[in-house]
């Protein structure tokens, strides 16, 4: 097989006139995206602006209409181990029978390839890993037994077994408590430390600046993108949002507001 | 050795826990992807596959059947994706529509062009397993029932793709996004289950006919469901409540003296009531238990 080139790879993710449509309709129309390496990075816009097909698209789930992924240099498909995936909590059945060490093995079938059983070492990785999240106690249950927030410390487990580079989560934070926030929070923010690099779906603005150090705000174009201080500006978020979005503080007609935006829910 | 093949009794029972087995081992992950509609639209459409591979080669069993079963269980699959993906008919209506335009075609056919052939509509839809021990073939020096050969191979095949699909079978069951973002192909599982479902609905298409073969595929795997919740314990549950069904369902039509592979489906039926009302876990006796004991955690 011909081995091209690496394209852009000092670059996690690196992006280039990306349009995604389904049925002739554009999801996401001519994007550029690029995130560094080690950043924690935000994925934020409206509802319907694309921000979980860019996340489908870049791990090869989603064909684009136009445009290239690649991720630290590789396009999605020969990038497979390089990269963890946290669907929605919703997307999966949790009255699946299997147990809490089980979905987290899962994360490492891509790397042990077709056909293989998981053995003692797979179970072994995914008891480190439920340790990490403090649910090892939980190895055994049923997977219909959790909460919301157990169920989602279940998925982060797994993503850390499969060693990716890059993690891609979409809306972890959906749904859960307030503990299990800041627990995933602070994992994730300990893998950023170790050099990799998380791109997560987020949808309350509240938070972005406590939680990330990078941003991308997303309305099927891209509205903005880069570090926190530069991006997250009310100008930006009023592009991304329009009307929907309410400013708090009075003062926060300036370029840079220290007031907590919210989301206006229609 | 001759002499087991030779007795009625021993052939009927063998091929029902054979037709029980191989149903049971593909009907779990169906029941699990939620597509156990497809196994009915796929055993109802295969009708027409066998037509045309009869109208073309004259070939009533063999090879050249179970591929063209497989090929229309395909298809079935492939044109219910293509009318859901118009999203102007919703998926389970796709399927509706889909699987009597092909049956009603190999019906039609059937009609038309083959009067002659042994199928006919009763056949299609309920088999003869009490027959099964008098249409033989010579194999390795011995007088086989045909059903009993084509049908330990279907469950041969059957065992040997779950078994070295497992943890891909699982995963494209559980988290379908995640199998395709690891590259483990959830929609070549997929379409292989579905075409091992239609060939295995074809080899068991003389003993139960189709519409029984439906309840083989998705009443035990529905009924071990109910019984457990580790999926390689559902599998073995949903082949026992299969073949103990078979084995009591023979008896019980002998001395009913009624069809003997609509007793045995019905006994699956039994054994899925008895499951719903007394599961410890997820039965009504279970369901009513566990409301007065604190669920942990």
């Amino acid at each position: 097989m011909k081995r091209e080139k690496r394209h852009e790879p000092e670059l996690a993710l690196h992006i280039e006139d990306l349009t995604v449509a389904y049925e002739g309709k554009p999801v996401l129309w001519d994007i550029d995206v690029n995130i560094p390496p080690g950043v924690m990075a935000a994925v934020i816009g409206p509802n319907g602006a694309g921000k979980s097909t860019l996340i489908k698209t870049a791990l090869g789930l989603v064909k684009p209409t136009a445009g290239h992924i690649c991720i630290h240099g590789y396009p999605p498909r020969q990038a497979l181990k390089r990269v963890a995936y946290v669907p929605q909590r919703s997307s999966v059945d949790w009255d699946f029978p299997t147990t809490v060490v089980d979905v987290v093995m899962m994360g490492r079938y891509g790397h042990l390839g077709w056909f293989r059983w998981p053995g003692k070492r797979e179970h072994r990785r995914a008891m480190d890993a439920l340790s990490a999240v403090g649910m090892e106690a939980f190895a055994k249950r049923q997977i219909n037994q959790l909460s919301g927030g157990q169920q989602q410390r279940v998925f982060l487990a797994r993503a850390m077994v499969q060693d990716a580079d890059v993690l891609f989560l979409d809306e972890p934070m959906a749904g859960v408590d307030a503990t299990t926030e800041k627990a995933v929070v602070a994992l994730l923010q300990e893998l950023r430390d170790q050099g990799k690099t998380i791109i997560v779906v987020h949808h309350d603005l509240q938070t972005v600046r406590d939680y990330f150090d990078w941003l991308v705000i997303l309305n099927v174009r891209v509205v903005a993108q880069g570090r926190i201080p530069e991006v997250y500006t009310g100008e930006n978020l009023r592009k991304a949002y329009g009307g929907r979005i309410a400013l708090l503080d009075p003062d926060s007609a300036g370029e840079t507001p220290d007031a907590v935006p919210r989301e206006v829910v229609n | 050795m001759q002499a087991f093949l030779n007795d009625p009794m021993a052939m009927i029972l063998l091929t029902g826990a054979l037709v029980a087995t191989s149903g049971a081992l593909l009907g779990t992950f169906l029941v699990l992807q939620r597509q156990s509609m497809l196994s009915d639209a796929i055993s109802h459409s295969i009708v027409f596959g066998i037509v045309v591979v009869w109208l073309l080669t004259h070939a009533q069993s063999g090879p050249l059947q179970i591929a063209g079963a497989a090929l229309t269980g395909i298809l079935t699959v492939f044109l219910t994706e293509m009318v859901a993906r118009t999203r102007r008919v919703k998926r389970d209506a796709a399927i509706g529509l889909v699987f009597p335009a092909l049956f009603a075609a190999g019906v039609l056919l059937l009609n038309l062009y083959a009067r002659d052939i042994h199928i006919d509509s009763h056949t299609v839809l309920l088999g003869e397993i009490g027959f099964v021990w008098l249409d033989t073939m010579p194999l390795a020096g011995f007088d086989v029932p045909q059903a009993v050969v084509w049908m330990s191979v279907a469950t041969l095949v059957n065992l040997g793709f779950v078994l070295a699909c497992y943890k891909e079978l699982k995963l494209a069951s559980f988290d379908w996004q995640l199998a395709a973002a690891l590259g483990l192909a959830p929609a070549l599982m997929f379409y292989i289950l579905l075409g091992l479902t239609s060939v295995t609905a074809v080899a068991a298409f003389d003993a139960v006919g189709a519409v029984l073969f439906i309840a083989f595929v998705i009443v035990p795997a529905a009924t071990a469901y109910l019984l457990t919740d580790r999926l390689s314990l559902m599998l073995l549950l949903a082949v026992l409540v299969g073949v103990v069904s078979t084995l009591c369902g023979y008896p019980l039509a002998v001395r009913l003296d009624v069809s003997i592979g609509g007793t045995m489906a019905s006994m699956t039926g039994v054994f899925l009531l008895t499951a719903f009302v007394l599961s410890p876990r997820y039965g009504l006796l279970g369901h009513w238990r566990n409301r007065r004991v604190k669920v942990p955690g």
